[in-house]
């Protein structure tokens, strides 16, 4: 069965983006321990400096979702080329999906021990992207873990969705292809506003806030709701995937 | 060994035909191997199944036959079966087409008959 | 193993109908021709064959098994098409790596064996190669890889001489030692009309001829001689074209010869590309 070439194809496509992200990330994380640390040196103690270092949580986030917006096409052709069939191609990507979201999970945790670490005065404090969601300090082991899931179902909703954009842009004509890339993001920066402050009053804005902190639990304080949010979410996106590329063609 | 794949005739028997003129010749002599059909096949660039067909009607003619796992071999009387079979078609493939071209030229029978006396001195 | 079956398979493409109702069988060691102009739906059909898109109706099936979508029946096959779909920043080599892991039978040896001959460097980038170098890398991996099926769209398209000579004398080797199904897409006749030995013809999305290559030639034959002598014969009789040369005149005609030919005019075959162009004119 071709499931298992699926996967490892894709898998491997996907290794070199990650490891030049992850080099950045170190070079940027060493270059603030750098500059902080002669700052703190530089400063007295009751200069008042102080600072935030939020996890690069977020910024894998988005890593995936740009990642995922590429990850179709080339792999869709060198498949088809290579007598694999569009479910082997479905499941590896899945299986390629939870196995990157996960490494990077592992990842990102040690950068926040190690920015810990290195920031372990009292003048800087050290937070997680979950931590800065649920206000939060990731001081037990409990939110330890909660915050790992909450990553994990968060980065695999972040590649979800963009693999289904990818592939809506693949399957759509020239059409489609201009309203996604600049109806839908002029749409929702430029018009909704707008929209929302002239005529709703705001309403729709406050509605789409509401929505989004009752199923992520924020207020509530419910991180369990995130983390069962984006997981279904995720499913919800990727089985719209898979109606797409089921009856995709190959094109040039 | 020459196939004219323009000509009427089918390059199945072209092949049958060329193996037949190298064995007369002695290019192939009797108990040695011809070459294979991969060969005539990469060779002359043409499909294995029409070298096949020739050398089979050669085997079926009882000229060649197969030895297995090693290749096609010339059977011994080869040589003088061909001649004979040649000497019975010499007069079909030859002597008619011959008088007929002489008569086109208007050569008589004795103009023909001195000719291949000539020919024969050579 | 039962072959290729193709039945009832149709596509259009809005109102184009790129394929009627086609029904064929590929069977197993042979080398098939496929015919037909730009445009008669010979890549379509391939694509159909190895889903990579969809037939509007019918079937394909691949040893009895139902193609569409389905690993097992697809790894029987590979099409070698004019498309590029390897990506274009990986090495030559590194795709003969990745051929072995989507087809285990594929002889990488033998491959590397085939970059020589044909003095590719396999250490070049797939975009970095000229059109025919990059169909010569597809076409050692097609002549490389074993599978039952091997498909190729405009095999020799881009290739110089020497290499379309290499081409045709390295498929001949490969399928005398190792005979396997070869369909050869293609409306450059004249060059595999004596390696193959079946022919179908499409014509507009249909099949026109279905036989072999024999049973075609034998079909018809042609006459030349003056003009006046070839239209005599050629009267009342199933002509599919003609040449004419200032006062000289060639026939094609479809039939057997009856009788004898009257004097003054010369018989000859019938010339494979010459049928293909009087069956699809117009």
């Amino acid at each position: 069965m071709n499931t298992s070439v699926s996967y490892r194809y894709q898998l491997a496509s996907q290794i070199k983006g990650i490891v030049i992200y992850y080099l950045i990330v170190l070079c940027v994380s060493v270059l603030v321990i750098a500059t902080s640390t002669v700052a703190i040196s530089i400063s007295s103690a009751d200069d008042g400096l102080s600072g935030q270092i939020v996890g690069t949580e977020f910024a894998t986030i988005i890593y995936l979702f740009v990642a995922a917006c590429n990850s179709f096409r080339e792999e869709f052709g060198m498949l088809m080329q290579n007598a694999t069939s569009r479910k082997s191609l479905f499941i590896g990507r899945i299986l390629t999906t939870l196995t990157i979201s996960s490494f990077m999970v592992i990842m990102d945790k040690l950068i926040y021990f190690i920015n810990r670490a290195a920031y372990s005065d009292d003048k800087y404090v050290v937070l997680s992207f979950f931590d800065s969601f649920y206000n939060t300090n990731s001081d037990s082991f409990k939110l330890q873990i909660t915050g790992f899931f909450f990553h994990l179902s968060f980065n695999l909703f972040a590649s979800g969705l963009g693999y289904l954009l990818t592939n809506i842009f693949y399957r759509s004509g020239k059409g489609g292809r201009l309203g996604l890339c600049v109806g839908l993001p002029v749409g929702i920066v430029v018009v909704l506003p707008i929209v929302d402050s002239i005529i709703a009053k705001g309403k729709i804005s406050e509605a789409i806030f509401r929505g989004l902190d009752k199923i992520l639990g924020v207020s509530a304080q419910k991180p369990l709701y995130g983390i069962i949010s984006c997981f279904l979410i995720f499913t919800g996106l990727s089985a719209i995937s898979w109606l797409l590329i089921r009856r995709a063609n190959v094109k040039e | 060994m020459q196939i004219d794949f323009e000509s009427n005739k089918p390059i199945f028997l072209q092949i049958a035909e060329g193996i037949e003129d190298a064995i007369l010749s002695g290019a192939f002599a009797e108990e040695s191997q011809i070459p294979s059909i991969t060969e005539f096949s990469v060779n002359y660039k043409i499909n294995p199944a029409t070298a096949l067909k020739g050398i089979n009607i050669l085997v079926e003619e009882g000229i060649l036959y197969k030895k297995r796992g090693i290749g096609m071999f010339v059977k011994e009387g080869a040589t003088r079966q061909l001649k004979q079979k040649r000497k019975e078609q010499f007069f079909d493939n030859y002597i008619l087409g011959l008088v007929a071209e002489a008569k086109r030229l208007e050569l008589s029978e004795e103009d023909v008959k001195n000719m291949i006396e000539r020919g024969f001195k050579k | 193993m039962t072959g290729i079956e193709i039945k009832n398979v149709s596509k259009n493409y809005g109102n184009v109908q790129a394929l009627s109702n086609i029904n064929l069988t590929f069977e197993s060691d042979k080398i098939y021709g496929l015919l037909g102009r730009n445009g008669a739906g010979k890549s379509t059909l391939l694509n159909i064959i190895t889903s990579r898109i969809f037939a509007d109706s019918g079937e394909v099936l691949i040893d009895g098994i139902p193609a569409k979508d389905n690993d097992r029946a697809l790894k029987k096959v590979y099409l070698m098409s004019e498309k590029n779909f390897y990506p274009g920043r990986m090495k030559i080599k590194e795709v003969f790596k990745w051929t072995r892991q989507f087809y285990p039978d594929f002889d990488e040896d033998y491959a590397y064996k085939l970059a020589e001959r044909f003095e590719l460097n396999t250490g070049k980038s797939v975009k970095s190669l000229s059109t025919g170098y990059n169909s010569i890398f597809k076409l050692i991996i097609a002549l490389s890889v074993n599978t039952p099926y091997v498909l190729l769209d405009e095999p020799v398209l881009g290739l110089d001489a020497n290499h379309r000579e290499l081409f045709y004398k390295v498929l001949l080797e490969k399928y005398s030692q190792s005979p396997c199904t070869i369909v050869i897409s293609t409306h450059l006749i004249e060059e595999v009309s004596n390696i193959i030995e079946n022919i179908i013809i499409i014509k507009k999305g249909r099949i026109i001829k279905n036989e072999t290559c024999e049973s075609l030639l034998a079909s018809g034959y042609s006459v030349a001689g003056t003009a006046a002598k070839v239209d005599a014969y050629i009267a009342g009789r199933n002509v599919l074209g003609v040449d004419n040369l200032g006062g000289l005149k060639q026939a094609y005609l479809l039939g057997k010869i009856d009788g004898e030919l009257p004097e003054g005019i010369e018989l000859g075959k019938l010339d494979l590309q010459k049928l293909f162009i009087q069956l699809t004119n117009q």
